[in-house]
Order: C-alpha cells, then structure tokens, then sequence
C-alpha cells in the first residue's frame, strides 16, 4: 500500500508538472510556434473537461446502482456533435463573427445587448456551478481519504481548503495572463490536453486491469454481469430520455462547455474533427465501467462506496502504481473542471455585474481617467478567488455528504434553463429580450423551487410537510407534484415542467412585445450568419471625435495596440496618421474589436457613451426587412463601389486641401523669408551707419558691434537651415551610417538641449533605451535635440515636464516624446512638419520655424519617420526608426 | 465520378448537398436508435450484456459514419462548414489573429 505522504508528494510533483506544462503553452504560444495549439486534436482534448471528477468516478457508483442508465450522460453530448451541422456549426460561427466571450454575453449579445439578460443568466451560471465546484473538492477530499484511512490524521477540510487556494492560483497565473477573453489561454489549453490524456489513459488502465488481469476476458465479463444484481435495473424510459435530452442540452449551455466549445474555437475544421473524435474519447471513457462496477461489487465488502470502485478495486488487489495513476486521473478531471469553469465565471461576473456597475458609477464616460484594462483584470481575478470561494464554503455548509452526488445532474437542470433561449435567438428571428428575461425567469425559479432547494433534503429548506401538501396547504403547488400529478421521478419532473413553461413563457412573451431596433438588428444577424457575414450598423456617422475614442480604446485595448487598430483604419480611409474618420463602419469595427475584451453590452454602452447615443439608422432596418438575397448581392455591390469612390474622393480631398495650404505656404514663405532676412539686415545697417558717422565711446562702439555679430549670426543661422532643408530635400546629403547604443544618441541630445534653463524635467527609462540600431547618430541626435527644444520652448504647464519612451519592436524602434503641455489643436496637426509652421506667432521661440521640416526630412533620409501622436495627453512625437541589419535604403 | 458528359447540370454541388444531408441525419438515426431499447423494457427479460453491446455497437457506428462522412465534406474548396445554399457560409476560417 502506498503511503499517505508519498500520495501527496507525487499529487504536489504532479501539480508541478502542470504548472511547468501551462508555462511551456505560453511561451510556445509566445514565442509564435502555438501552431499545434490550434489543432483539432487540442481542440478535442480540451472538450474532454467535460468528463468531471463526478463522471470519473461517479459514473462506476452511476453504473453499480442504476445499471446502464449512466451512458445517457455521454450518449446527449454525442448526438449534439454528430449533429454538428444542425446547431454548432452556426452557433461557433456566431461566436467567432460576433466575438462571443461567454454564454452570457452571447444571450445579451443576440438580445439587443441587452445587460439585464447577461447578469440573469451569470446569476444562473454562477448558482449552476458552485455546487459542482464543491463536488470537485469533495471527490478530490474522498480520493485523499481512501489512501489516507490506512495512514490516519489528515483533515479532510484542510484538503479541501488548499486545493481551492492552489486552482485559484493556476487559474489566476494563467487565466488572466490576456485580457481578450476571446484569445486563447494557451497554457491552460495545453495544461488540460495533458490532464485529458491522463484521465483517459488512467480509466484504460484499470478497465484492461479488470477485464484481462481479474476476469478472464470479455465473455468472462459477460457471464459475470449477468449474474451480478446490476442484471436486475430497470430501464425507466421517462429517465432515458430525459438524461439525453439533459446531457445535450448541458454540453452547450455549462459556462465551461460553452467557454471550450465556443470561445476558445478558431475554425470549423476543429469542430468537423470533434464531431467523431470527442464521442470517440467519451465511449473509450465508458467503455469499461460496467465491468468495473460488477468486478467491484464482486470483489469489495457490501458497504463499500461504489463510487471510489475505481480507486478501491486497484487498491484490493495490492496494484498501488495503478491506483496512483487513477487517484491522478481523478485529480485531473477534478481540476480542469474547475479551472476553466473559474475562468468562464469570472468572464461573465466581470463583463456583465463589475464593468456595467464601475460604469455607471463613472458617469463622466469611458474616456475619463483611469486604467480600464486594470479594472478589467482586477475584477477577474477577484471574481476566480470568489467563484472558488464559493464553492469551497459550500462543500464546508453541504458538509460533502451524499446529497452533493446528485448535484451533477441538478446543476444540469438548472443550466439547461438556458437552451430555449438560445436557440430560439439562433434560429427564430421573433424571439425578444423581454420574452427571453420572462423565460428564464420563470425556468430558473422553478429549478430552484422544484428541484435546487428539495435537494438538501428535509432536514434544509423545504420541510418534509412542504414537500408533501405544497405551500399554505396548496396541493397543486407541491414542489415535486405540480397540478397533482404525482409518481414522476422528481429530476424528469422539474425537467418537464421548467422546460415547458419557460419556453411557453418565453414563446408567448417574444410573440406579445416588441422589440427595439437594435434587438431586430442583432436578430438578423445572427439567425442569418450564413447569409450576409458582415455586422449590424448600428451607429450613424456620430459626432465623435476620433481622438476621444483613441483615448478610450487605449485604455482597454493597451496603447500600442489601439494605436495600431487607428493607423491600420486611417490607412484604409486613404488618410494618414492615427486618426480615422469616424464611420459607421470603424465604429461598428470597433466595438466588435473592444467586446473581445469586456463582453458586447459594455462595449456598446462604451462607444455610445463617448459617441453619444446609438443610432439605427433607416438603411439599416431596411438591410433587416429585406430577405432577397439577390437584393442584397447587388447592394453590396454598389456599396462596394461607393465606398471605393468615397476612398478616392476622399484621397482627393486631401491632396487638395495639402495642394491649398501649400500654395498660400509658398507665398507666406518668401513673405516669411524676406521678413527674416530683413530685421536683422535692418539693425545690421542701422548700427553699422552709427559706427561709421563715430564719435562713440569704446564702450558704445564695443555694444554695437556686438549687435551687428549677434544679428549677423542669427542671419547665418537661418540661412544655414535654409540650406540644410534643401541639400535634404534634394537628396544630396551624405549620411554616416553606422551602428549605435540608441541610449548614447538620447543621452547626447538630453545633455546638449539641457542645461540652459532648466525648466523642463525629462523623465527616461534608461533600461528601455538600449538598442543596437544602424543610422546617422549626429543627424538623429539634431533630431532628438529638435524635439526637446520644442518641449522647452512650447510646453505651457506649471512644471513643465518631458517623456521619452522607447519601445523595441521586431521590425523598427520607436522613440516617443510626450510632453505634458497642452499639445497641439487638430486642426493644426497635419501642418506642423511644414516650413516656417509655428503656432505662436511670437518671437520668444527664437526660430524661423524650420526645425520640425528639418526632422522629418533626415527621418525619411534615415529610412524612418517622425509623427504627431493625438491622444496622449500632450503635445507628442514618435520618432520611428528601421531596425534592419540589410543594407540602408539610400 | 462519371466522365461520361452528361446533362447533370452542377454536379459537384448537388453531391455535396446530398453528403450534408446524410450529416444531418446521422443524429437522428441515432437518437432512435438509442431510444429502442425503451420499447421493450418493461414485458422482456433483456439481456444487460446484450443491451450494453448493442448500445456500444450504435455508438460506434455513430462515431465511424460521422467521421467518413465529414472527411467527404472537408473536400470543399469553401471549408468543411461550406453549404453551397449559403451565400455567406464559406467564411475564412482562422479568424483570430
């Protein structure tokens, strides 16, 4: 027999192989070779969390008392994905264009994002999974305890407390690593594929173990069943199906199942893969557990728990490697349960009960100040310790006795109250909010009602009088046999009833009410997935300024990545820059890219809270009234075509607009030169006439010409600009090109700008800095010095203050420089890197206003770029650099 | 299959209209004939042996049928989940990044 210490050792040896397994998925994920993550295979595996502890060992003490009723529980899952055509192929797609992050946030979604119905089916999903949580707990807990009983003096509550601390922790390190619920949590994908295969290797082992080592093969096996009392169960036929239908219905609907199914599928072909292999895996795990059952019954003494049979049958035989690689599979089912229903939970209480709340308590808009991404993270991680917190407090109130084994398929129940929602949204275009919130409502209150409180028994809730004459004496009302109908098992009767008049409700509710514009809008596209594959319109051409929504997306999306979202949108436009028109289109592209993160409904009221109220306009509710596709065939067309008009006249407009401003620049620029050239030559000549009529002290005479040299110098130093700009403009400068320290360019341009004044505070990173970069330093360094002797010049705040950032990227590195001043208006911000632009018109700048057109010519000689950066605050610059090691473009 | 011309017009779609019909069927079938055995529950002496081998054996061939089935449908230039009767099926898979 194996000892109780050793268990644990091997238990904690395993966890740590897990641990160093998630790690390794990320960094190969990271490190861009995840390209096995994404197969089929991995996809499969992962579904197999489907198969909890309560089916791994539950399905042999399932089998010892109710004979072959246990296979209902796989057979459910199994026509659901055979059956792939019929609702999951249109339910993932659904997923993957709308950028569905949870079960709840696809109900909000489909509903007119609607955010009552996302927090009614989070408080379903988080009443569902508790007690199964707590199921898991305590099937570990038992585990322990059947190696323990020869050791003695563990504390069963101890147990139970520790792995809950020690699951919190692998789902907190690598649940909410990416705040995009859609992306993929490699490391727990490929920390599950793992515990999958252990699982099922482990049930294998014991199944071969009993079949060949015990009985004497399958025949053996045969007579042996026959002669065992599980010959004697009677198939109730109102169970059978009401099992299957259950099983199926739970296979789409757990937050878990829905989580691994949904959010985390990136293609068809996974799915196409899963329809046959995950039942495959399901009818290998089933395969031998009637045989397990009969041999235990056999071999172990009458009051044994048959549903430790796969632990103790090894055990009686004095097979300890056996019964460890078991007591693992049974730890691994146990946990990835667990982990990644923590993970769907915390989504769904974080996206539809933290973000709405912090919202509406921040009412100046998304915009404001503050770390939404942080807000984000904070309340998942949170959420996973309270959603385990839950359920480790129930196991410890429910006391883990045997009315926590019949949770499972109460939890399924109550989940289940979710599908006719679902596919009435999917498939009937008529369903609306209203129905679908009195639907569940009503679903939901006859679980907890009829099957949820029975369920801790008379000694809980519900006395045994209760039970028997219904409340105040109201027989037709008794919880387990509404209008009298008595004699149904009462698991096929709350199934019954709740089903029926939560679809009756929520039929008959969706026929009477009349749903908002957005609701309709959200219901064509998503019943017709297949038939139009873009979004709803749902904003008009808004008020917003972009820059405001930069702003905002930032804060969710992190800087780099919104501003690359912007860039990429303004490119397409036919517009430079970060700032793109505020089309419906990128609006609509937006939200869908922000729901990734925070779930449909809040990132709806976000836009429209910085947008300012959603808009469905009349083309869009006509695109939903019309069903012809043809129509629609050749409206896109000619939408297409609109819009490439629109991109060039927008093209167009632009050009004109720069050919404009040019042409009056031009003018301005020989006013600006001969301005220029002409107050010194004014004082030059004044001076030098007074020297030469004489008659002046020495000390006169000495402050003259030192006016004549001091304008004379000014007159060099612009002409020496001039010059500068048009050796660079042709094209004829020679560049020393060499490979530098980037931190050694910065840190002579901050000693060359600093140093006069001192009234500008530069903060750096300096272990950012480093980079190996191929360029010209002391044409980079004029650019960089530029750049400060703006800051130094225009910033306008009390402290004023300087940032320059570095940022490493595989291809470039670029150099921000953000300064907290005011910045620069829109209006002015295309105009500044051009000749002799300055904002203020005062003399205290002290240049001809070349620098900035200096700048960017070198960075375009140096094969990168220099550009405004809106949003940040400040006025601020990012200087982009080339990192190739090829040769330079010339 | 044949190369002999002849008059069928589409052929290539209408085969693969009939390969997702037989996909659709297949649950069906099987939900059936997993409810068969609740016919003659109560008045026979059934065999459990002989119940769970057949339940098994239904299983399988479930198991088998969609897997032959769905490697036919994989063959489509659109992607496994392409339905010629949808014009907006044949969606790029690999959506995320």
């Amino acid at each position: 027999m194996i000892g109780f210490n050793l268990l644990v050792a091997i238990c904690l040896g395993y966890v740590v192989l897990l641990f160093l397994v998630a790690f390794w998925g990320d960094n190969q994920a990271q490190a861009g070779r995840g390209e096995w993550l994404r197969s089929p295979l991995v996809y499969t595996l992962s579904l197999s969390i489907y198969c909890t502890a309560w089916t791994f060992y539950g399905a042999v003490g399932y089998a010892a008392r109710t004979g072959l009723e246990f296979v209902t529980i796989y057979l459910g899952p199994t026509l659901v994905l055979v059956g792939w055509w019929w609702i999951l192929r249109k339910l993932v797609r659904i997923g993957r264009t709308q950028r569905i992050t949870s079960i709840a946030d696809l109900i909000s979604s489909r509903y007119g994002k609607s955010n009552l119905l996302g927090v009614i089916v989070t408080l379903l999903a988080v009443v569902g999974t508790t007690p199964y949580i707590a199921l898991q707990l305590q099937s570990v807990v038992l585990s322990f305890s059947v190696f323990s009983q020869a050791a003695g003096g563990e504390n069963p509550q101890s147990t139970a407390f520790w792995v809950a601390v020690g699951l919190a922790a692998f789902t907190v390190l690598f649940g909410t690593r990416n705040l995009d619920a859609n992306e993929r949590h490699h490391g727990v994908v490929t920390a599950i594929a793992l515990e999958a295969v252990v699982k099922l290797v482990a049930l294998l082992a014991v199944g071969i173990f009993v079949v060949w080592g015990i009985g004497g093969g399958p025949r053996d096996i045969a007579a042996t069943i026959e002669a065992s009392k599980i010959a004697a169960w009677d198939m109730n036929g109102s169970r059978w199906v009401t099992m299957i239908f259950l099983s199926a219905a739970a296979f789409m609907t757990l937050p878990r199942m829905f989580q691994v199914l949904v959010v985390e599928n990136v293609s068809e072909r996974q799915l196409a893969t899963a329809s046959w292999a995950f039942p495959l895996y399901m009818f290998a795990m089933s395969l031998f557990v009637v045989p397990i059952a009969v041999v235990g019954l056999d071999v172990l003494p009458a009051g044994a728990n048959p549903d430790l049979f796969v632990l103790t049958v090894p055990l009686h035989f004095e097979k300890s490697t056996l019964a460890t690689l078991t007591f693992l599979g049974g730890f691994s089912s146990a946990t990835s349960m667990v982990i990644v229903a923590a993970i769907a939970l915390s989504t769904m209480m974080s996206n539809h009960v933290v973000m709405p709340l912090w919202l509406s308590l921040r009412r100046g808009g998304a915009a404001m100040s503050g770390d939404v991404r942080q807000v984000v993270l904070v309340s998942r991680r949170l959420s996973i310790a309270g959603v385990l917190g839950l359920g480790w407090l129930y196991y410890q109130v429910s006391g883990g006795g045997e009315a926590l084994a019949a949770i499972g398929l109460i939890a399924f129940v109550g989940v289940a109250q979710v599908l006719p929602v679902m596919i009435g949204g999917l498939f009937w275009r008529g369903a609306t909010r209203i129905g679908a919130a009195a639907g569940l409502s009503v679903g939901f209150a006859i679980w907890i009602y009829a099957l949820f409180l029975p369920s801790f028994g008379d000694s809980g809730i519900m006395s045994a009088s209760f039970l028997e004459n219904g409340p105040w004496g109201l027989g037709w009302l008794r919880p387990q046999a509404f209008f009298g109908i008595t004699g149904l098992d009462p698991l096929v009767h709350a199934t019954f009833w709740s089903m029926v008049l939560n679809t009756g409700v929520f039929v008959i509710g969706s026929i009477l009410s009349f749903p908002r514009p957005l609701e309709r809008l959200q219901g064509a596209q998503f019943v017709n997935v297949f038939e139009h594959s873009s979004t709803a319109q749902s904003w008009a051409r808004g008020a917003a300024e972009a820059e405001d929504l930069l702003v905002m997306a930032q804060r969710i999306m992190g800087a780099s990545e919104a501003q690359a979202l912007f860039q990429a949108e303004a490119m397409r436009q036919g517009k430079q820059g970060y700032l793109p028109d505020t089309t419906p289109d990128f609006l609509r592209a937006l939200e869908r890219e922000l729901s990734g993160s925070v779930g449909a409904a809040t990132a709806h009221a976000m836009v429209s809270q910085t947008v300012g109220g959603a808009s469905v306009s009349v083309e869009d509710l006509m695109a939903v009234a019309d069903e012809t596709a043809q129509i629609l065939e050749y409206s896109n067309q000619l939408e297409a075509k609109s819009e490439e008009l629109t991109r060039t006249a927008r093209q167009l407009q632009q050009a004109n607009e720069k050919l404009t401003a040019l042409s009056i620049q031009k003018d301005a620029f020989l006013g600006q030169i001969s301005h220029e050239l002409r107050t010194p030559m004014t004082s030059i000549r004044a001076f030098s006439e007074i020297l030469r009529e004489g008659g002046m002290s020495p000390s006169e005479t000495q402050k003259y010409s030192g006016i004549i040299q001091d304008e004379a110098i000014r007159l060099t130093r612009l002409l020496d600009d001039l010059l500068d700009l048009s050796v660079l403009e042709a094209g004829q400068v020679t560049l020393n090109r060499e490979e530098v320290d980037l931190a050694d360019v910065i840190e002579r341009a901050v000693a060359a700008g600093s140093g006069r004044d001192g009234g500008l505070e530069i903060q750096r990173n300096a272990a950012r800095e480093h980079a190996r970069v191929v360029t010209d330093p002391d044409r980079l360094a004029q650019v960089f010095i530029n750049l400060i002797a703006n800051a130094r010049k225009y910033c306008d705040a009390k402290a004023p203050r300087l940032t320059i950032s570095v940022e490493t990227r595989p291809d470039r590195v670029q150099v921000d420089f953000m300064d907290n001043g005011a910045g620069i208006p829109p209006e002015s911000q295309t105009m500044i890197f051009e000749k002799f632009s300055r904002l203020t018109d005062h003399r205290k700048a002290g240049g001809a206003g070349l620098g900035l057109a200096i700048c960017r010519e070198i960075m375009s000689k140096l094969g990168g770029a220099v550009e405004y950066l809106p949003g940040q605050g400040g006025a601020a610059f990012r200087v982009t650099l080339p990192r190739e090691r090829g040769a330079p473009p010339r | 299959m044949s190369r002999v011309p002849t008059t069928f017009l589409a052929r290539e779609t209408y085969r693969r209209r009939r390969i997702i019909d037989a996909i659709r069927v297949v649950p069906i079938v099987a939900l059936l004939l997993f409810m068969l055995p609740m016919l003659g529950a109560a008045q026979m002496a059934r065999s459990t042996a002989l119940a769970g081998i057949y339940l098994f054996a239904v299983w399988l061939a479930a198991i088998l049928a969609t897997a032959l089935i769905n490697r036919a449908l994989a063959g489509s230039p659109g992607g496994v989940g392409a339905d010629p009767l949808e014009p907006g099926s044949t969606a790029p898979d690999e959506t995320d990044p």
